[in-house]
Parts: structure tokens; C-alpha cells; sequence
């Protein structure tokens, strides 16, 4: 939304005003998901952070030396 | 784009360590007293609920030691860049309202509109489903666009509450989201000055990745006892603890609902709520939205900010415990429903903390009893085990082993973790002579803290009690209703309070007539004092005249009452001044013409109800002028049809 192209519009029209509210200029809001875990994709991401975690501090330096000496 | 806060995640290390030690802490201690001879499955449950309670507890006292550690040393908990220049931003101020008192609401508005100026639009956004009410609101818009001349204030009435506050706000999004760059959601109490209007615009300006910005709302403006005590500890304690869950906290931070402005692009992008599956109270429409929608835009990657130094914004409290009991019965339902999301997909580790920390923060109190009880029944079967006494080698008499001590230390623990804050708060207030002097003076602060913690031990048990029940009605699965909050003072009368407190009252003499012959029965004194007089404390505490004589006598004042606050005072001026209809609102929609063109111009565009025979029938009612047996919802479907009321119109 382009704020400054805004900024000398007047705030409402007045032929407008007895309605209430500005014309309306309908646009949806998507929803949202909020799908819930299942206990095995807890336990599943658990494992994942157990995992990744060590791997990231003793393996990832590893690989990169292999890469550089590549 | 530079992180604003790379400091957060240090302190919260620390803030985590400080929670976790002296929790293991308290827990070594509780197992070396409960451990002797073996640990009973009941000592086993006694050890977990208290180190539940011992962590939770921990985690507000070190949440405030931090604030008032930011607060001494003067840290900038809010590292967002400052506002530069004059904003081009259009910003829509909203107040969403349901059933509310319509002077306080057109009030408030004009207050606010008189100290923002003509910078901001302001939209009424109604779901008020009393017709009169409905009515009377379109005619204080229109009194009110006419007082002030201003094309700028707008009012939106819908026939359905789809999706509440939350489906009320979506409605704006969808129809006028668009026209602007922001908006600043309100209550239906709230206040805000128009300087701190125009800070937080500029702060959304210089900080494009902020979503959202919360500007804490400090309680003021009623005058019964309760009320009065609230805004005290609003004033004087709520500082220390919004400056160190903004430290804390960083961007990750959370939405309270309400004195707050977002950016209206991030929010309709990421903050449609979905429809929970199953019925209420764990399913259909989200409650409590604001966590979730705050959730939702750390989820997308937006920053949200909490401004504790803001100043500038401000609610009113529930005027007696019967209220704010009421309101929380609501809130009870919408933090336990979080259930549902805490373990969504994709949301940030600190959102899950908010939505975790605002479950606990009713789920302790069906946590705490169930200690009591274990505890008690405990205390019930306790036969002190003999001590092995020795002289040289030679067994000497058998003596009761003592725990006195570690339970001592226990005990200072835990007064420490609820009384420190208080204060801590109090040390911090009257490190600043000129906000002493605002509240009274040294002397007046310091014994409206000892009253005040004197009440909030009494009102405890109390709140304990009301909690664990709605906890269990929730499970039980009785959801709430929609309904408004009484904001005014009002001094309640006795039956009801009696009816309302009596089960609480009852439960404290007969818990006292159980534990009456244990040994620790002086350990529950505290707790049973406050159901004891449960119905005299909700009787005095909603009185106003006693509210004006502790402030006549300097105790619980707060800088709104000793120095005023201009756009406080002038909401109560023009409250104080509103005239009320002499008619009915509903009425003169057919009597008065004048009123009809006003209500069918804001009918314009409302789909035409559906029930069409029960329409013609009371239609020809309302044509013979025989409208006094209409039903509330007789009169809402009447006066929701612009066809019929033009006929009707056309007769009269």
C-alpha cells in the first residue's frame, strides 16, 4: 500500500457520511491453519532437534573442511 | 535488515537459569522433609504440584527482578528506532462495542477524538444485539459528528456476530482494510492520548518490520475500593513487570487484545482465524484471539513489539471482584482453549510460551488446591516418626524428627517470590521522588502497599476457588455466553453477594473444621482467612464511598487522581453530562422521522432478513402501533428490514 499517494486525500467523501463508513472495498483475509501436532510429530520433531543439534556442532565443521579441500 | 535486540537471548538464559535453580532448589529442599521414611505416592504428588507452583511463582518474581533491574539502571527495554518526521501513514482508530453503556462509549470517542485531532478515522464498529441500544448508539454517532463536525467518524452496525471480537475486526479488515496503513484497536473502556497515538504511528513508520505494537494500558478512572486498589497496583506495580517482559521478550512479543496499533496489511494476510473443530467450549469460534493473532504474525515472520515507557494509554477496571471474577470466566475459557493451539504447526517457541504462560496462569489454580488438599489429607494421617537419639553409644529417648527449620526456609521462599515484587516495585517507585510525591508521598505509597498485599492474600483464595471451578465447568463442557461487562461503580447488595460467595465461605469453615485438630493448622490460616470473609471482603471492596474515603485518607492513590489526566477527565465530564433518551430508542425509529432516515441510512447495504412471514406478521403489528409485547428479538428483526420500516413510515 502506497501510504504517500494518500497523504492530501480527504478522509472520508462527503456524500458518503449519512452511510455511515467509506465505500467498502471488500478484500478477504485468507485463514489461517493451525493444525495441531500429533504426538508422534512431537516426539518425531523431538528426535529431529536431538539429532540435529550434535550434528550441526561436531559434523558441520567437518564438512566444510572436506568441501575446501575439494 | 539488522536484528534490533540481539541482546534478548542472554537474559533469557539467564531468566531461565534463575527460574530452574531456584525452583530444583525449593525441590531438594520440599524432597529432604517429604523423603523421610520412603516417598509416598502422596508425598510424590505433594513434591510435583509444588515444584509446578514453586516454577510458576518463580517465573513472575524473576520476570519482575528484571524490570526493576531495567527500571534502575534506566535500560531501554524497547529498542525500536524513533519515529523521524511528520507520518503520511492513514490510520483507522477502531472500537469494537457489544451491548455496551452508550454514553461511556461516545464519551471515550470524543475524549479521544479531541486529543488525536483529525488525524486518525475512527470507526464504531457495533455488534450490539439490544435493539435499543442499537438505535441509541446511531443517535449519539450522529449527535456526536455533528458536535464535532468531523467526517471522520464513522459507525458500522452488523445484524450477526459471526466470529465475535475477533469476526467484528475481520468484518473491518475485509471492507476497509485496504484503505489504510494501520490501525489502533481499542475497548470499549480504553483510552489513549492523542501524543501516544501519534508516537506509536510513527514507531510503526520507522520500524517496518513491526506488525504489531502493544502500548500497556494502565488501569485508572473508577472509584470503589477494588477498583482503586487495582489501579494501584496497576501504577506502582505494573511498571517493573512490563519492563521486564518487554526485555525479555524482544520482538517475540504478544497482543493483549486491545491499546494497540497493527499493521493492517500483516494482519490480514496472516491473521484469519480458522473456526476450531468440534463444539464450544474447546472448539468453534477462538475466544481469546489476540494471543493466536499475535502468534500468527511471529509465525509469518513480522516483529511484535510491547512499548512499556509509552505512557499514554489506559483502561478502566472492573469495579468489584464480582465483575472481575465475571470477566474472567470468559477469559478462563479462551486461554484453556489455547490447548488446541499451543502445539500448532510452525508457531515460535516464545508464542507458545505466551499461550502456555496464559493457560497456567488459571490451570494453577485447580494445581494449588489439589496441593491443599493432598497436603491436608497429609497432615490428616501424619504421625511424626521417631528419631534415633544417641548419648556416647546408649539410645536415649525417641524424639520427633523436626522439619521446622526447611520448612522455614520454604515458606521465606515463597513469601519471597509473591510479596518480593511488591516490593521491589514499591523501591523502584520511590527511587523517583517526583512519581512518589504523584502517589501520595513515601508514607501513603508504603502503607497502600501493606493494605494492598493485606487484600491480595484475602483475595486469593478466593480467586483460587472461582478458577478451579471454572476450570471444571469448562471441562465439564458448559461453554460462556457473549456477554458485556458492567464497567460503572456500583456498591453490590448483600443477597447477591451472599449467593454468589456463599459456596466459598462454606468451604472455608468446613476445611477449618477439618484441618482444626492437625498440627499445621496455623499454616492455613491465611488461606482459610480469605474464604472466611470472602462475602464481607466483596461487600466492602465494591463499595465507591469507602474508595473515596481511602483516597480522602491518602491510600491507593495513583498519579491519574492526585494530578488528573486531561483526556480521563474529559470522558468523565462528558459521561457526567450526557442526557439520557427519554424515550425509547427502538420506538422512535417508527415514531420520528428524522431518527428513521438515520437508522435506514445505515441500513443501506444490510442483507434483508430471511424470515419473511414473522416480518409481515409484526409489521402489521408495529402499523397498529401494538408493539408492546415485541420480544428483543422481535424488535432487532423488525428493525433490521429497511422495506418494512420505509412502509411503516409511509403510514405513520
Amino acid at each position: 500500500m502506497d501510504s504517500q499517494s494518500r497523504a492530501f486525500e480527504s478522509s472520508a467523501e462527503p456524500a458518503l457520511l449519512s452511510a455511515g463508513t467509506p465505500l467498502s472495498c471488500p478484500r478477504t483475509m485468507p485463514v489461517q491453519a493451525l493444525t495441531p501436532r500429533t504426538p508422534a510429530s512431537v516426539i518425531g520433531a523431538l528426535f529431529t532437534a536431538l539429532f540435529a543439534l550434535p550434528r550441526a556442532l561436531v559434523l558441520a565443521p567437518a564438512v566444510i573442511s572436506r568441501s575446501r579441500r575439494a | 535488515m539488522p536484528d534490533l535486540d540481539s541482546g534478548v537471548a542472554p537474559r533469557r538464559w539467564l531468566y531461565l537459569f534463575l527460574v530452574v535453580a531456584s525452583t530444583v532448589a525449593a525441590v531438594t529442599q520440599m524432597l529432604g522433609v517429604l523423603q523421610e521414611g520412603g516417598l509416598t505416592l502422596r508425598e510424590g504428588a505433594i513434591l510435583l504440584l509444588f515444584a509446578i507452583l514453586f516454577a510458576w511463582i518463580a517465573s513472575s518474581f524473576w520476570l519482575t527482578l528484571f524490570g526493576a533491574f531495567a527500571r534502575l539502571t534506566k535500560t531501554n527495554v524497547m529498542p525500536l528506532k524513533p519515529p523521524s518526521g511528520v507520518s503520511a501513514a492513514r490510520t483507522a482508530i477502531l472500537m469494537p462495542i457489544y451491548n455496551e453503556d452508550v454514553s461511556r462509549v461516545f464519551s471515550g470517542v470524543r475524549a479521544i477524538w479531541e486529543s488525536a485531532g483529525s488525524d486518525f478515522d475512527f470507526y464504531i464498529l457495533s455488534d450490539s444485539t439490544n435493539p435499543a441500544q442499537w438505535v441509541a448508539e446511531e443517535m449519539e454517532w450522529q449527535k456526536l459528528k455533528t458536535a464535532l463536525d468531523a467526517a471522520n467518524i464513522f459507525y458500522r452496525h452488523r445484524t450477526r456476530n459471526i466470529g465475535r471480537k475477533a469476526g467484528n475486526i475481520q468484518d473491518f479488515c475485509e471492507n476497509w482494510g485496504q484503505l489504510y496503513d494501520y490501525m489502533v484497536i481499542l475497548d470499549a473502556d480504553s483510552l489513549m492520548t492523542g501524543k501516544t497515538l501519534a508516537h506509536l504511528v510513527g514507531l510503526m513508520d520507522a520500524n517496518p518490520r513491526a506488525a504489531l505494537i502493544q502500548a500497556p494500558a494502565q488501569i485508572v478512572g473508577r472509584h470503589s475500593l477494588f477498583a482503586r486498589i487495582q489501579q494501584f497496583s496497576s501504577s506502582v506495580y505494573g511498571p517493573i513487570h512490563t519492563a521486564g517482559l518487554a526485555w525479555l521478550q524482544g520482538a517475540d512479543g504478544n497482543y493483549w487484545g486491545h491499546n494497540a496499533i497493527i499493521r493492517v496489511h500483516a494482519f490480514m494476510q496472516y491473521c484469519g482465524l480458522p473456526r476450531l473443530p468440534g463444539k464450544p467450549p474447546f472448539g468453534g469460534e477462538i475466544m481469546s484471539h489476540d494471543f493466536v493473532e499475535a502468534a500468527l504474525l511471529r509465525r509469518a515472520g513480522w516483529d511484535v513489539w510491547m512499548a512499556p515507557d509509552i505512557g499514554g494509554s489506559f483502561e478502566e477496571p472492573p469495579p468489584t471482584i464480582s465483575d472481575y471474577l465475571l470477566r474472567d470466566r470468559r477469559w478462563c475459557q479462551g486461554n484453556l482453549q489455547h490447548l488446541r493451539i499451543v502445539f500448532a504447526r510452525g508457531l515460535t517457541l516464545p508464542s507458545r510460551l505466551h499461550l502456555a504462560m496464559g493457560i497456567m496462569s488459571y490451570v494453577a489454580s485447580p494445581l494449588w488446591l489439589l496441593l491443599l488438599i493432598v497436603s491436608g489429607i497429609e497432615m490428616l494421617n501424619y504421625a511424626p516418626a521417631p528419631g534415633a537419639g544417641f548419648i556416647g553409644t546408649e539410645p536415649s529417648l525417641a524424639l520427633a524428627v523436626s522439619y521446622a527449620a526447611e520448612l522455614g526456609v520454604l515458606v521465606l521462599a515463597t513469601l519471597v517470590l509473591l510479596y518480593g515484587p511488591k516490593i521491589l516495585a514499591m523501591i523502584v517507585l520511590l527511587e523517583d521522588a517526583e512519581a512518589t510525591r504523584a502517589h501520595g508521598g513515601t508514607g501513603a505509597v508504603i502503607m497502600s502497599v501493606i493494605f494492598e498485599s493485606l487484600f491480595s492474600t484475602l483475595f486469593a483464595p478466593i480467586v483460587m476457588l472461582q478458577h478451579s471451578w471454572y476450570i471444571l465447568s469448562i471441562l465439564l463442557g458448559i461453554s460462556t455466553g457473549w456477554s458485556s461487562q458492567h464497567r460503572g461503580d456500583r456498591a453490590l447488595p448483600l443477597g447477591f453477594i451472599a449467593r454468589g460467595f456463599a459456596a466459598h465461605t462454606v468451604i472455608g469453615i468446613v476445611a477449618t473444621a477439618v484441618l482444626w485438630n492437625t498440627g499445621a493448622f496455623g499454616w492455613y490460616v491465611p488461606l482459610l482467612a480469605g474464604l472466611w470473609l470472602a462475602i464481607p471482603l466483596v461487600l466492602v471492596t465494591s463499595s465507591p464511598l469507602l474508595g473515596r474515603w481511602t483516597r480522602s485518607e491518602s491510600l491507593f492513590l495513583t498519579p491519574a487522581e492526585t494530578r488528573g489526566l486531561k483526556v480521563l477527565d474529559r470522558a468523565h465530564a462528558l459521561a457526567g453530562s450526557h442526557e439520557e433518551l427519554s424515550a425509547d430508542a427502538r420506538q422512535l425509529v417508527l415514531d420520528d422521522a428524522g431518527v428513521r432516515e438515520l437508522h435506514l441510512s445505515l441500513l443501506a447495504g444490510t442483507p434483508a432478513p430471511e424470515d419473511r412471514t414473522r416480518l409481515w406478521a409484526l409489521r402489521e403489528q408495529a402499523a397498529r402501533r401494538d408493539t408492546s409485547r415485541f420480544s428483543r428479538e422481535d424488535w432487532a428483526l423488525l428493525l433490521s428490514d429497511a422495506e418494512s420500516l420505509k412502509a411503516l413510515g409511509s403510514i405513520g
